[in-house]
């Protein structure tokens, strides 16, 4: 639709030539089946709805969305919503936005639970199975202070080491059979947590000051496995 | 983003933490870690945990740009700000991966939490409720680029403007965008014509919904077609708007 209109692709070869009204139906989607059906046969036609198609781009480039708030301004009306006053220019805007309502929504979807305002509920326990050790090549023992244990398709080896005064115990553990990342290793005595670290890149942690009578804890992000049997290691150094 | 203020008091922190400011500043990053990692565990578990901790580290990341306080942050968070995202509705049609929108929320959280800023933020609550913002402002970001891709053409989106620009580009674009459109507000001869072109473009409604939205100002959907199609003819000619748009 410019100048040039009329003299584009020659005559329509499918007369009677779609109309403005048509075209632009056309080309917001609105258009009746027979419309569709011309378009698809007139090349002569197919061009003007695709001039119209390209201003219309051109326009919404410039001017769609042009007045919505950012996602900070609407984040800070999620603030002041708590905590101060709402800027009046973006919640009358917000009124007459359905695109900023939605957006409005799904920010306050995602920080409708504050975080750490209450603990997530039990995870599902897993207890680790101690191994029976197998032997090396040549028959010997390759690491005689390592015990394994299994749970499900996870395999976890522990060792225990004396270190610093004759009663520290540093436990040293590999948890392999998993890509999952942010693991973290536990003590748990009495049933509190008394010290914990990240498993590092190859599954690997240590853990010092063991106690007797220490749990070890395994946290993944959707259940934990705990071995109980470390007592078995624990009673030889206690 | 403007951070309003919590309304706790900002000695709140060292009233919630065992812990001495002076004692925190004092230790070791590796010691902090060890001890955020004890305390997390312990909130996870539902027993009775200190935050002075992690606070701390946030300290060491944010004021003193600390990198192995960043990094353990970080690490540690990613879990939780990805199952942020995750629980959004909006997360499995973006087409994005959790991995981008943590990096994208940490990167925002980074640069509005400056130094001068953190001293707004006295409690880990309040850090990770700013952090958690951050992470639904990246995927309103996503949602509103998805939408762009589909309201527009391609062969315009192709020469046009990127969805995700830098600050000042952006700022410069509004500007340009908000003269374009008072130019175009100049070309129109009355409130309907201001009504379609403000809807057709600027909301993106059809021609449908803009009757739906206004019946009292048009007599039907035909109505709406007739004046966008005069709009739409008159500013086709319009040269000084054909240089604008590089026609």
């Amino acid at each position: 639709m410019g100048d040039d209109e009329g003299s584009t692709d020659g005559a329509c070869c499918c007369p009677p030539e779609l109309d403005e009204l048509d075209v632009l139906a056309a080309v917001d989607g609105e258009a009746s089946v027979a419309v569709y059906a011309h378009l698809e046969q007139c090349s002569a036609c197919a061009s003007r709805a695709q001039q119209l198609r390209t201003l219309q781009g051109q326009l919404r480039q410039q001017l769609f969305r042009l007045f919505c708030p950012s996602s900070d301004e609407l984040a800070a009306c999620i603030q002041a919503d708590t905590s101060g006053p709402l800027n009046a220019h973006i919640t009358n805007h917000i009124l007459g936005c359905p695109s900023c309502q939605s957006d409005l929504a799904l920010l306050a979807s995602i920080v409708a639970r504050p975080p750490h305002s209450t603990p997530p509920p039990p995870l599902h326990r897993v207890i680790a199975q101690p191994q029976p050790r197998a032997p090396t090549k040549g028959h010997t023992w390759s690491q005689p202070d390592t015990r394994l244990y299994r749970a499900g398709t996870l395999r976890i080896s522990l060792s225990l080491e004396r270190y610093g005064n004759p009663l520290g115990l540093r436990l040293r553990g590999t948890l392999r059979g998993t890509r999952q990342r942010a693991i973290t290793a536990s003590l748990i005595s009495s049933g509190r947590v008394i010290s914990s670290t990240p498993l590092d890149f190859y599954g690997s942690f240590t853990l010092n000051d063991v106690p007797n009578g220490a749990v070890l804890s395994l946290r993944l992000p959707t259940y934990e496995i705990v071995v109980e049997a470390l007592q078995h290691l624990l009673h030889e150094y206690y | 983003m403007q951070y309003i203020l919590p309304s706790q008091p900002a000695s709140r922190r060292s009233a919630i933490s065992t812990v001495e400011v002076g004692q925190l500043r004092q230790m070791s990053v590796a010691t902090l870690v060890e001890r955020c990692t004890t305390e997390s565990e312990r909130f996870y578990r539902g027993q009775p945990h200190d935050p002075g901790y992690s606070h701390e580290l946030f300290r060491r990341a944010l004021v003193e740009r600390d990198e192995q306080a960043w990094e353990y942050i970080f690490r540690h968070y990613s879990p939780l700000v990805e199952s942020w995202v995750r629980r959004s509705g909006a997360f499995s049609s973006t087409g994005e991966t959790g991995e981008f929108f943590v990096v994208s929320a940490f990167t925002r959280f980074w640069r509005a939490v400056t130094p001068e800023k953190f001293g707004s933020f006295p409690t880990l609550a309040s850090l990770l409720h700013y952090l958690q913002l951050c992470a639904g402002c990246v995927v309103i970001d996503s949602v509103r680029a998805q939408s762009w891709a589909e309201m527009l053409p391609e062969e315009t989106l192709q020469n046009g403007r990127s969805p995700l620009t830098l600050p000042d580009e952006e700022a410069m674009e509004r500007v340009h965008r908000e003269e374009f459109w008072n130019y175009i507000n100049t070309q129109l001869n009355d409130e309907a014509e201001r009504v379609v072109v403000y809807n057709s473009f600027v909301m993106g409604m059809k021609p449908g919904d803009i009757y739906t939205g206004r019946p009292d100002l048009f007599d039907g959907i035909g109505e709406v077609y007739n004046v966008k199609r005069n709009v739409l003819g008159r500013l086709s000619r319009n040269q000084e708007l054909r240089r604008m748009l590089a026609l």
